[in-house]
């Protein structure tokens, strides 16, 4: 026995009644055939990464089924293709027999992670706020005196840097000094 | 030496995923570049068997509008 999933697109523009009526002429024809569906399930409407007959948006529906011969395969896909409101078919073989999907079960949790997410984030919201507010109590406490003490260290550390340049530049001028006299002793 | 390049590691052996399943688009969008384009192994660190079977699901998810072929002048 092999499992195979299918994924189709179909037209976004169709509402509820005409996607049930496209999903009931796939699910005949796949009964046709002889495969045994596992799996039928619309998977949402998503925003295609590009535009295909002009529709950047399409309603994907995802297949599971199995079936032990490998002839009618082919010709699924070709009444695929030939759907008009079926934009885009793609059938893939899976290795192991897929689980049966529950319609219920996943919405709980996908709400209760965004339930947790929506917490953290409040959480952090309040964690946040005070340090910010504290930093701004204490820029504002401590507003005055800063503008005070920073030029005066800014003008000491300035006359720090000259004094220490002068120094240099007085070393440098002493070597500079010595050094023909060095050269003349050589020489000599 | 100066420069020390971090170590290149294969993200599905670290998590151990063993299938690339090409409906996970989050997943297969850390291995294409904004272009679009499949980021080569070297750069990646990918185990060459995950690779394969990466580039197969990205391949896939490309055919059904998953993902983009290019990201080159589609949005205008």
């Amino acid at each position: 026995m092999r499992y195979y999933e299918s994924l189709y697109i179909v037209n976004p523009n169709y509402e509820q009644d005409r996607l049930d009526e496209v999903m009931k002429t796939v699910t005949d024809k796949i009964g046709e055939y002889g495969f045994s569906i596992i799996n039928h399930r619309v998977w949402g409407k998503k925003r295609l990464a590009y535009a295909i007959q002009k529709h950047k948006y399409g309603t994907f529906v995802l297949t599971h089924f199995e079936t032990e011969s490998v002839e009618n395969l082919n010709n699924f896909e070709r009444f695929m293709v030939l759907q008009k409101p079926v934009l885009r078919n793609q059938t893939v073989v899976l290795d192991a027999r897929p689980e049966v999907h529950i319609e219920e079960e996943p919405v709980v949790p996908e709400n209760a992670e965004a339930d947790k997410k929506a917490e953290v984030k409040k959480t952090e919201e309040v964690v946040i706020k005070p340090v910010v507010k504290e930093k701004e109590k204490s820029s504002e406490a401590s507003e005055e005196e800063p503008t005070v003490d920073q030029p005066l260290d800014e003008e000491a550390s300035a006359v720090v840097e000259k004094s220490a340049g002068e120094e240099k530049s007085i070393v440098e001028s002493e070597e500079a000094v010595v050094e023909p006299g060095k050269t003349e002793e050589v020489q000599e | 030496m100066a420069f020390q390049s971090r170590k290149k590691f294969c993200y599905f052996k670290e998590n151990s995923i063993t299938d690339v399943d090409y409906k996970d688009v989050k997943l297969l969008r850390r291995f294409i570049t904004d272009q679009g384009k499949i980021m080569p192994r070297r750069v990646t660190g990918t185990s060459s068997k995950m690779h394969r079977k990466l580039v197969r699901a990205i391949k896939q998810a490309r055919n059904i509008a998953l993902m983009p072929y290019t990201n080159v002048s589609t949005e205008s």
